[in-house]
């Protein structure tokens, strides 16, 4: 039986009793069982081996797998940064300063001329735009949480009237996304601001550094459920509506939906010029209505009546 | 074609042989190796080993020579200052059973006295067998004191055996006798495949590779750095294997069920090395005892002459011819400290029955002993204690000196020594030397003698070299006077001034000198009075103490 000791420099005598004792020469039974034990360990070495390559080959797919999905990722991150993240930044450097004015003293009404004309507010209220709301004291913070509601609605899509009922119809209307239908040029700036942690490099150092494919996968999901649509819409606007709400008389009765008489603030900002093109300051006050429509919508309805005096600010000012 | 020496290094026999059971002494050999128990490996091969034919029986002298007393004290191995033990079974067996054949005797002492006459050689077999007596301590491993490194064992076994060989192989170019047959040996083993792989292998374990150092000492004397500037492996050894194939090596042993080490790897190669030269350790164990049989001789030579006697290999000649032994001494009392008192010893022919008479203790049953233990050695072919002598080959040995009585015995002192000469007479062949020591002692003379007589009668007939001894100073008196036996010689001890000198003279002795005897031993008249008076005076002593 050949074996591994024997060299070619051996005699041939020398070589033939190296292998007869690597071979074995004890009796019957002894050399049986050495064939035995040698058997069980040649199975145990085939056995480790064939799990070693195993693993080795499993690890190496995984890392291959990883490689591929972490490429991907960062190829599609890349390219989404590559673009949007400078317009996100570009739109938030707008909108901060105005967001900053608008909490500030209010500097008076004002209605550009470029307003004045027949149908001029419909023109630039048809132009990609952003909308916020919020309270006075924290515009900044409640602007990103802020969706089109039925002033939005109602601006675009005036009620042929003022009576309870066509304005009760907005606010309920306005409670669905396919009411809101009329105001889908309107973007919200939180999406914008949502999807800017995910472009920034550091995002990508995460992709890169991660070293377990779930973890690499969970990234991934949270791009891929990202409002990247949205944000790019956002980022694009190039119109702001501010609605700034500002506290109101601290004894009036508040509704179910905390809606209660309080000034507010108008404000249309052109963001590719960066000039204000409609301020305005209005009260709102829900008592008008009935007790019924108040307890749902009195907060839609006044929404929806301060849309139809900002409408008649703006044609009153031709 | 190969020498029959050249097999087997044999130096007791003019025809080589191992003479082991070779397949037994093998497996033996095997275990031993590997580290089994084998503490008695060389006696128990040489044990059942075969001699050369003999017709001694030992149990007819060994006894009364005591022969394991003379080897344990004479024939010890006397090499430099060291005084080793020789293998007393071993060589009580040899010497017990001396060769029937001349040509045996022969052979052993043209050995001998090459030995004694060249110290060359017999230094180059001095150093023969110590390296074989490490060869044998390394294989018995008595007290297991190589346990905890086997592997490094068995490669001093083998270290030791290639040792061996080459001394065999150059220490005895100039012999002209069967010394020569280990240079034959030595030579053939060392042109052998297994020797070269042997020599092969110790070179691999003691220099696989070479590292050449460069060390860096400091201004402070300490080292300060160690580099290696270079790896040389001897890639021309033919166990020599690149280490990712000693590697590939040791998973294969691994698969095969062996142990996965570098340790192993060499087991195997150990294991097949010394498959290869196994049964030339065989002869060795043979060998072994053969030195130590001449070594043993020389050394008892050495000893004697340390004390200012000689020892010669003896004249061998015919039974016809005169015996001459010049100078004889009994080599049990150099042994036991005394220095002997050499003695003449003259007969007519060899097949002379001498009778020898003298006082007590005057040394009649020593030059028993020495004559017996001259003609035990001459006939094994060693020397002999005496300057000079002419010995022939006896067909048997017959001693009888100590009657050392027993529980068991079913007869009398008459009836054992009856018994005695019956079993002599049973054992008797022709030209066989037969040792006495007072015969008859153990009746009344008168019909002793007449015992005696038809013993000498019916001795005589088998020619013998007999020595007898007696006390019957009348009757030995009377048959010199009668001279009824040609082969009847009379010898007496010298006396001194009434003492004897240990000298032998023809004759025969007038007294025995008991008187002498019993004085020296306080048996005279007046000491055995006082003894009984004290005894007396004892018991009338007990007995008023009693009455009181």
């Amino acid at each position: 039986m050949p074996t591994l000791l024997v060299t070619r420099k051996m005699p041939r005598e020398l070589a033939e009793r190296v292998r007869a004792s690597v071979g074995g020469q004890g009796d019957r039974r002894a050399r049986r069982r050495s064939r035995l034990t040698a058997l069980v360990r040649f199975a145990l070495v085939v056995l480790l081996v064939a799990a070693v390559t195993q693993i080795v080959l499993v690890t190496r797919r995984a890392r291959l797998e990883l490689e591929r999905v972490r490429a991907t990722l960062l190829e599609r991150v890349r390219s989404e940064a590559a673009t949007l993240e400078p317009e996100v930044r570009r739109v938030r450097a707008r909108v901060e300063p105005w967001l900053m004015r608008f909490e500030g003293a209010y500097e008076g009404d004002r209605i550009s001329p470029e307003l004045a004309h027949e149908g001029a507010l419909d023109r630039a209220l048809g132009r990609p735009s952003l909308y916020v709301r919020g309270a006075l004291s924290r515009l900044s913070a409640d602007a990103p949480e802020s969706y089109p509601d039925a002033f939005v609605l109602c601006l675009v899509k005036p009620p042929g009237d003022r009576t309870e009922k066509s304005l009760r119809a907005m606010a309920r209307a306005a409670a669905t996304s396919r009411g809101l239908e009329p105001a889908r040029g309107f973007a919200r700036y939180g999406d914008a601001l949502v999807v800017l942690p995910l472009l920034e490099p550091g995002f990508r150092a995460r992709v890169s550094a991660t070293g377990d494919l779930a973890a690499l996968e969970l990234l991934g999901q949270a791009f891929d459920h990202a409002p990247l649509a949205s944000a790019r819409r956002a980022a694009r606007a190039e119109q702001l509506l501010i609605v700034v709400d500002e506290p109101g008389a601290g004894s009036a009765p508040s509704e179910l939906d905390g809606e209660r008489p309080h000034p507010v603030r108008v404000g249309l900002v052109d963001l590719t010029k960066n000039e204000v093109l409609l301020r305005l300051r209005r009260s709102v006050d829900p008592s008008w209505a009935s007790p019924a429509a108040r307890a749902q919508h009195a907060r839609g309805m006044d929404g929806c009546m301060l849309a139809l005096d900002v409408r008649a600010a703006v044609r009153d000012a031709r | 074609m190969t020498d029959a020496g050249s097999l087997v290094p044999d130096l007791l026999h003019p025809a080589p042989a191992c003479r082991l059971d070779r397949e037994r002494t093998r497996v033996a050999l095997e275990l031993a190796f590997a580290g089994g128990p084998a503490s008695a490996l060389f006696e128990e091969a040489l044990s059942t080993a075969s001699l050369a034919p003999s017709r001694w029986e030992p149990g007819c002298f060994a006894g009364d020579l005591f022969l394991t007393r003379f080897v344990a004290g004479c024939l010890k191995l006397r090499i430099g200052t060291a005084e080793l033990a020789p293998s007393v079974p071993q060589l009580c067996r040899l010497l017990g059973n001396p060769p029937a054949e001349r040509s045996v005797v022969e052979f052993r002492r043209a050995v001998l006295g090459e030995l004694a006459s060249t110290p060359a050689l017999r230094s180059a077999l001095e150093q023969l067998y110590l390296h074989l007596a490490r060869l044998k301590t390394l294989l018995e491993n008595p007290e297991g004191i190589q346990d905890f490194d086997p592997q490094r064992r068995q490669l001093d076994v083998l270290a030791a055996l290639k040792e061996v060989i080459e001394r065999a192989a150059t220490g005895f170019g100039g012999s002209g006798t069967g010394l020569a047959r280990l240079t034959e040996y030595g030579r053939r083993v060392r042109e052998s495949e297994p020797y070269r792989s042997l020599s092969d292998l110790l070179r691999y374990d003691e220099n696989m590779a070479t590292l050449d150092l460069r060390v860096g000492i400091g201004a402070d004397g300490r080292i300060r750095g160690l580099s290696i500037t270079a790896v040389e492996e001897d890639r021309q050894n033919v166990f020599s294997l690149p280490a990712w194939r000693r590697w590939l090596a040791k998973v294969e042993l691994f698969a095969r069920g062996y142990r996965m080490s570098d340790g192993e790897l060499m087991a195997r190669l150990i294991d097949a090395v010394f498959s290869g030269v196994a049964h030339e350790l065989i002869a060795l164990i043979q060998l072994h005892r053969d030195l130590e049989f001449y070594l043993g001789a020389l050394g008892f030579r050495d000893a004697a002459r340390a004390a200012g006697l000689e020892m010669c290999l003896p004249e061998l000649v015919e039974a016809s011819e005169p015996r001459e032994l010049i100078g004889l001494y009994n080599p049990l009392l150099l042994m036991s400290g005394i220095q002997p008192v050499p003695c003449d010893l003259r007969t007519r022919t060899m097949t002379t029955t001498v009778l020898v008479t003298g006082p007590n203790s005057g040394g009649k049953t020593r030059l028993l002993q020495s004559v017996g233990l001259a003609q035990l050695l001459a006939q094994s072919g060693l020397f002999i204690p005496a300057r000079a002598g002419k010995v022939a080959l006896a067909s048997a040995l017959l001693v009888s000196l100590i009657q050392v009585a027993s529980a068991e015995q079913a007869e009398g002192r008459l009836g054992m020594e009856l018994i005695r000469i019956r079993d002599l007479f049973e054992r008797l062949s022709p030209g066989a030397m037969v040792l006495l020591d007072e015969l008859c002692s153990g009746t009344n003379p008168s019909e002793g003698e007449e015992i005696f007589e038809l013993v000498v009668e019916k001795l005589s007939r088998l020619e013998p070299q007999a020595f007898i001894t007696t006390h019957f100073l009348a009757f030995a008196a009377r048959l010199e006077q009668e001279q009824k036996y040609d082969s009847l010689a009379f010898l007496q001890v010298e006396l001194e001034q009434g003492s004897p000198t240990y000298q032998f003279a023809p004759g025969v002795a007038s007294t025995s000198l008991a008187g002498q005897a019993a004085e020296r031993l306080g048996v005279t008249g007046e000491q055995l009075e006082a003894l009984v008076e004290r005894s007396l005076a004892r018991d009338r002593g007990a007995s008023s103490g009693h009455r009181s």
